[in-house]
């Protein structure tokens, strides 16, 4: 009697299951945006004509030209991170400093370079292209072995975001 | 004991007969709206994407109406991309973009005056940037349905 009883209750819930049917529902729609990060880099005539000898002064040398851009709005930032010195056929080196400035600004001034050895850094706040130019520091010697000295610099660009 | 049987009978049919008054929608999201070309790499354009099929349907004489929301396709950190939403009758044409009336942020509505249920295709518009923070950009379309 029981099952009689709820038999009709029961019916109504299973047939009735349009009443859980939703009177609402949603999708998602999205898409990416890729980053636009690149940084192109030029040696400038000097960079291969430094003038290691020509006496036992401080020297400042523009050695590059960067051009850099992003679409991140968080602007980016290059990296300059030099190796250890000048190298050339025999023991002598030559310890260096890097400093990037405005593009066609003044040359830095000595004081404004970081150590030898050291990361120079390059930092935008908003999407877009920037120019810099690459200065390098480091003391002549007029006695150093003669050769072909050579060093690099490598430039990594990141978002900054 | 008839008398019992009876009322369950009765107070389920009863039930029943309310339950089945409920509109009911149903969306199924397209494989295009997860892969939205939205430049920003330095060039821009006017996009129009079907997102997404929806079912909709009502046992009311008068028929029902369909809300579609609309808004901004959005990341933190970067710019919001607007967007305006309209349907068509299942497998038409795509809407072009003067079809495009509701302003953005505005519920689309599309309603239907008898008891029928109905196939559209959800359609959006949008414009990109040219420049625009990378990153993965998203948005919600709520559907809802009322009797009218």
């Amino acid at each position: 009697m029981r099952f009689v009883k709820y038999l009709g209750v029961s019916l109504c819930l299973l047939a009735s299951s349009s009443a859980f049917a939703a009177t609402t529902d949603s999708i998602v729609m999205s898409g990416t945006v890729e980053s636009t990060l690149e940084v192109v880099c030029t040696d400038v005539a000097g960079a291969t004509t430094i003038d290691f000898d020509g006496g036992s002064a401080e020297t400042i040398v523009q050695v590059s030209d960067c051009n850099a851009s992003s679409n991140d709005d968080a602007g980016l930032t290059l990296t300059f991170n030099p190796d250890a010195s000048f190298t050339g056929p025999a023991s002598d080196v030559f310890a260096f400093s890097v400093e990037s400035v405005t593009d066609a600004a003044a040359a830095p001034i000595a004081g404004v370079f970081p150590a030898d050895d050291a990361d120079d850094t390059w930092v935008t706040s908003a999407s877009g292209s920037t120019d810099a130019d690459v200065y390098i520091k480091f003391t002549q010697d007029a006695t150093v072995d003669p050769g072909t000295y050579t060093s690099n610099i490598a430039v990594t660009a990141a978002d900054n975001s | 004991m008839q008398w019992r049987l009876h009322r369950g009978i009765w107070l389920g049919l009863f039930v029943c007969h309310n339950a089945a008054a409920l509109p009911t929608v149903a969306a199924t999201v397209t494989a295009a709206a997860s892969t939205l070309d939205l430049d920003g790499e330095g060039s821009s354009e006017t996009y129009i994407v079907k997102v997404a099929d929806v079912t909709f349907s009502t046992d009311n004489a008068t028929g029902c109406t369909l809300t579609l929301s609309s808004g901004d396709i959005a990341k933190a950190g970067g710019l919001n991309i607007a967007y305006k939403v309209t349907s068509v009758a299942d497998g038409a044409a795509a809407p072009t973009s003067g079809d495009f009336t509701v302003p953005t942020g505005t519920d689309y509505t599309y309603a239907i005056s008898s008891a029928t249920s109905s196939d559209r295709d959800v359609y959006v518009k949008y414009t990109t940037r040219s420049i625009q923070d990378p990153g993965t950009y998203s948005e919600t379309i709520h559907f809802t349905v009322a009797d009218t």
